[in-house]
Order: structure tokens, then sequence, then C-alpha cells
């Protein structure tokens, strides 16, 4: 018989973990755990965390931009959103730094941010750049090792396409560790090296060469589809697998981080537009919803169309009108998907600019929050991550930004003012003064409204490939053969914003 | 109640302090630990429920007969007549009569519910912690739950400040 117990803390662990995994709001866990420390001991086991983050998804908490727009009331996400009002996710005063030597952000995912050291100026290359993984909300970072350089030779400076470094979740899923990623697009191969995390260890890096890539993903002998719109864009991840959107050959590209292997399924011919994204209806399966829009006049409707895979065939489901007067897909993140949009309360009232959630299992549309003005979409979730869309839409963007240069705001107006330039003259020098100005993610307003590429320079070959993308900026149409028959989506895209026209 | 003995299967668990109670066995199952236990055939006469004195067994039992489905010992008929809604609302009201006790006896029915695996018992009896987690401040959390406050002075300061957002 064991002796009565008097006190919480005499309850037996296995007890202590039911009672705590039924603690549904993640401050209430974090709460706990700092009571004493057995229950400390509880909550920090690997093993019941993983079970906790199963039962308990990590919530959407809001938009971070400049600074943290948190969801509001009425939405379910603001109870949670409310704690981290204020709250300071840059991580750079965490990270060691030198005057000069700044940190920038490059992802988001699971709570953790990925950030790069400076460029060096000739080489923008993630791998030769310092990387560091920060928990901004515990307050712990990791600093990478450097790339060993036998794994670096494995993808020569010469012959890579384009780079993406990116958060990954850690093997088994343990959410306690992570992996980095960092996948260069090679003309012949696809390399991606990975970091592994380790407790208490250094980690360590991987390479996994895929020689496949360029028959099996590309099919372009000559490799022109790199040099027009980029080959592998709208990084998102859904039920332990990575897909991008290989825009000439209307496919997705998998990558399954479990078994660390490439698959590619075939997109929806119909599909006009780039802007999609990928959702998990339910365990295991895959659903796609796509905007749409009337392209009569600005009071169109505007709506998303659902469409789920089976039998590796998309099956149209239902559209979903949505109550704006226009949007943009931004992520997804905690179950849900953000758009963002203007809108109106009323039919007297001016447009506003703000965020609307899309439940991605019930497919309910709610108001999320209002945005001042709008920088940049990385999401943090309590256990943050994140999604960046390129913007393949012009109108929205520049609806947008007619939307901004109306705004009292000074400093949205300024900057809404060089965008507007940049857009109307589109000249390479200011092409390219504005490309490296966008790089500083962070004082960038509107940044992610411009159409494209304008979020990549991080990770864009653009300077890594020097100036021979210049001659065929304009998507190349005599690519067209890589798409089913009557299908060119490509037709209806605005050229990458940083793009140089050979003029 | 007369036709309650009829095919009805009955099953003997037994207390470490010597207790015996008989129990329908659709009752006791719905303890998974014991419904596993009949399952696999180890249980021909009587159970021994290691853990749990006998002051806690009859509460627990108290709690499967009223909560086994369809006829428990206690409902009777009353499912044939009144709607599940208001049998639902009349189950809510019992359980919160049941909890009110003395923290020690329910930091028992935590420890037999989880032992004999009974969802809904533990559900209900975390329930009181869950609130005091969720509604109140640490140095509350601490009193209520009777924990001692174990950290030391610059320990707690930092896993304080790493979960600084959960105070706000």
């Amino acid at each position: 018989m064991a002796p009565p117990a008097t006190s919480m803390a005499d309850i037996p662990d296995v007890m202590l973990e039911e009672i705590f995994l039924r603690l549904t709001a993640a401050e209430d866990l974090a709460r706990a755990s700092t009571t004493c420390p057995s229950f400390r001991r509880v909550i920090a086991d690997h093993a019941f965390l993983r079970r906790y983050r199963a039962l308990h998804p990590p919530p959407l908490i809001g938009l971070l931009q400049d600074t943290f727009s948190p969801a509001q009331p009425p939405h379910p996400s603001a109870v949670a959103a409310r704690a981290f009002l204020g709250f300071d996710f840059s991580c750079s005063s965490l990270l060691p730094s030198t005057p000069g030597h700044t940190w920038r952000p490059v992802d988001f995912f699971d709570g953790r941010a990925l950030l790069a050291g400076p460029a060096d100026k000739e080489d923008r290359q993630f791998w030769v750049r310092d990387l560091a993984v920060c928990d901004p909300i515990h307050h712990r970072y990791v600093l990478l090792p450097a790339v060993p350089d036998d794994l670096k030779a494995l993808a020569p400076q010469l012959d890579l396409l384009n780079l993406e470094a990116f958060l990954a979740p850690g093997q088994n899923e343990d959410p306690l560790s992570f992996r980095v990623m960092c996948v260069a697009q090679c003309t012949t191969k696809l390399l991606i090296l990975v970091f592994y995390s380790s407790l208490g260890g250094q980690g360590q890096w991987h390479a996994h060469t895929f020689d496949q890539w360029s028959g099996q993903a590309t099919s372009a002998s000559d490799g022109s589809f790199i040099h027009s719109h980029g080959g592998l864009s709208n990084r998102q991840f859904v039920h332990g697998c990575f897909y991008w959107h290989l825009h000439f050959r209307n496919e997705l590209l998998v990558l399954d981080v479990r078994a660390m292997e490439l698959s590619a399924i075939d997109l929806p011919p119909e599909r006009g537009t780039n802007s999609f994204v990928l959702v998990e209806p339910a365990e295991g399966m895959l659903g796609m919803l796509t905007e749409g829009y009337g392209e009569d006049n600005d009071s169109d409707p505007f709506w998303l169309t659902y469409s789920i895979l089976r039998n590796n065939q998309w099956h149209f489901n239902k559209v979903i009108q949505l109550p704006v007067n226009d949007a943009a897909l931004v992520g997804v993140a905690g179950g849900y998907l953000l758009l963002e949009a203007l809108y109106t309360t009323t039919a007297q009232e001016a447009l506003k600019f703000g965020c609307f959630s899309v439940d991605v299992k019930t497919l309910q549309v709610e108001f999320f929050a209002e945005l001042i003005c709008s920088t940049i979409c990385w999401f943090p979730t309590i256990i943050v991550c994140t999604n960046y869309l390129k913007r393949a839409r012009s109108r929205h963007s520049l609806k947008i930004l007619m939307w901004a240069m109306d705004q009292a705001n000074s400093s949205v107006r300024v900057t809404t003012q060089r965008w507007a330039a940049f857009i109307s003259f589109d000249t390479t020098p200011l092409a390219l003064a504005m490309r490296a100005w966008t790089l500083r993610f962070h004082e960038t307003v509107l940044a992610l409204l411009a159409p494209a590429s304008a979020l990549a320079p991080i990770c864009d070959p653009g300077r890594a490939g020097g100036d021979s993308h210049a001659s065929d900026g304009a998507p190349d149409r005599s690519t067209s053969a890589f798409h089913p028959t009557g299908t060119t989506p490509s037709n209806s895209d605005p050229p990458p914003l940083g793009a140089t026209h050979g003029k | 109640m007369a036709t309650r003995e009829a095919g009805k299967k009955m099953i003997m668990l037994k207390s470490p302090d010597g207790m015996e109670f008989e129990v329908e066995e659709a009752v006791a199952m719905e303890s998974q630990t014991i419904r596993k236990m009949i399952e696999d055939d180890c249980a021909d006469t009587a159970i021994l429920i290691p853990n749990i004195n006998s002051k806690i067994l009859s509460r627990v039992i108290e709690y499967c007969n009223k909560h086994v489905p369809t006829t428990g010992a206690t409902g009777a008929a009353a499912s044939d007549t009144v709607a599940p809604a208001a049998l639902a609302e009349d189950l809510k009201i019992w359980d919160a009569e049941f909890i009110k006790v003395n923290r020690a006896t329910r930091f028992d029915l935590i420890q037999a519910a989880s032992y004999l695996n009974i969802k809904g018992l533990l559900d209900l009896t975390s329930q009181t912690t869950i609130d005091t987690i969720s509604d109140n401040s640490l140095e509350e959390i601490r009193s209520f739950l009777s924990t001692k406050n174990d950290y030391l002075p610059e320990e707690e300061q930092t896993i304080r400040r790493e979960n600084q957002w959960a105070f706000q």
C-alpha cells in the first residue's frame, strides 16, 4: 500500500503526466513547470513533450512583422496571443555580436528561428555564413558548426543554381530536436546538407545527394528553367514532408524528411495561379487551397478553391467565398491558413488591411487581426512555423500599395512611394538598389507584397550565378513543352521583381 | 431490480486491507486495467487491487456504478424514460457532488483512477488540479497543491525568466 499522498509532488510521475497532458494551454504547462523541480522534470521529459505536442498542436498566435501582431479577439487564438504582447522575437539580442556583425532571420519553424550571420561580400552562400538556431521564447540559441569542406565540395560554386536554408523538424519528430537543411540546386543534381541537432553534443552535418535530380525533377536538358523563375519555390511543410512548387513541370517536389527521399506529385492542370497552400485536412491526407477571383473589376468576389489528393489525383471539393475585397495567401501555421486582405466592415467604411484565418480542418473563415502595415510574413505560433509564399499576383500587391499610400503613417508612405517608383520604372539600377534594400527584412515595409522573388534575395542564386541570368529574365516560354498540353501557367506570372530584363 | 442478477456476471474485488466488493462485471470493466485482466482470463475468482484501500475503492466502485453504460445499479430503468441530454446533465451534477472531497482523498482518487485506468474518473479528479494551474498565481498553485518550492533562488530566477511569457 502506497503511503497516502498529501501533496501533488508525492504523486508518481506517470500520474503527473496524465494530469499535465490535460492542460490545454501551453502557458499553463510552462507555469506548472515553474512550480517545483519535480513538475519540471516530468514536463521537460522528451517522451512527455512528444505526447503533449501530439495532443495539443501549437496554437497560431500572430504575425511577426517589425513588431508582433497578435491574433485579436474574438479569434480563438487571441487568448494564447495575449501572453506575447510586446514580446521580443528578434533573437538578435541573444546572439553574440560585434559591431557590424548582424544576424538576420532566415526561417521560423516550430518555435525556433534560423538566423544567418553577415554575408561575405563575395559569397552569400549559406554554408560559408555563420548560422544560428534560436529559441526566442526560452532565450536559448545554438551556433551551428561550419559545413565541412568535403561536403561543400559536393556542390561546386560554378555548378550551383540556387540555395535555400530552412529549419526542419528533428528526427522522429522529437520536439526538442531540430534539423537545418540547406538545399542546393545544381545543374546535374540536388544536394541537401542536413544539420542534425544533438542533445548536449555538437550536432553534425550530413549530405544527401540526389543524382537523378536533373533528369527526374527538371528535365531541362539545358537547365534553362532555372534562369527564369527559379526552380523550387513556395516551400511548405505538411505531415512530415516538405513540398516545393516546380513551376515548369507543374508538379510538386516532395521531400519526405523521415526517409530523406524525393518524389513528385502532379498539380491540377487547370490551376491558373501560383498561389496555393497545402493543408492536412485529416491525418495523412493532402488538401490544397487555391485562390480565385473575378477578373472584371475591383468589387468582384474573392474565393478559395479546395481540392483533395486521392490516388494521385486532385479532386475538387468545394469553393469557399471570402468576405474580403482582395486577398493573398500568406501561409499555414497552427492549423490555420492566414490570408492577408483588404476588407470593409460596413459599406460606408474605408478599406482596412488585415488578416483572416481559415481553419484547415473545418474551412471556417474568421477575422484574425487588423494590421497597420505589413512587412514580412513569418508566422509565429507558440511553437512557431513559417511559410514564405512568393507573391505571384501583382494585382494584390498593387492594391495594397495603393491602400498604403493613402495611409497617413509617414513611414508607410515613404516606403510605398519607393515601391511605387520601383514598380513604375523597373529600371535595372533601381531594381538592384531596391533589391539590396529588401534584404533588410526587418526595416522593409511591404517587402512581401511585391510580386515574386522579393523575399528570395538571401537564398537567391542571383549573385552567386553572376549576370548569366540577365539574358533570360522573362519566363522562358520555350520550356512550355514541360507542361501538360494546353497549359502555360508561367504566362500569367509577372516577371520576378528583382530580375533584370536585358535592357 | 429482480432481473438484475439474471445473466449478469458478478466479480469480486479485494482491497489490500481485506475488504471484498462484489460488483457486476460490466461495472468493473469501466476500469481498463480490470477489463484487461478479465479478457486475459487472469480473474477467475477475485481480483486483488493492490494499491487502493477500501475507502477509496468503494468510492471508485460508486463512480463506476454511476457511469456504466445502459442500466447501472442506481440508474435502474432510468435510461428508458429520460432523454440522453438530461441524463448527461444529471451525471454532471452527480460528478460535481462526487468530487467534493478533501485534498488527500482527491490525490488518492487520482492515483486509483490512474492505476485502474478509468478515463472519466481521471478527467474528473484531475480537473481541479488543471483549474488550479490555469487560474492561479505560482504561489497559489504551490499552496493549493501543497508542493514545495525546492528551486534554488537563482535556479528559480532562470526558470522564471525562460517562462516569463506564461506569466503575463
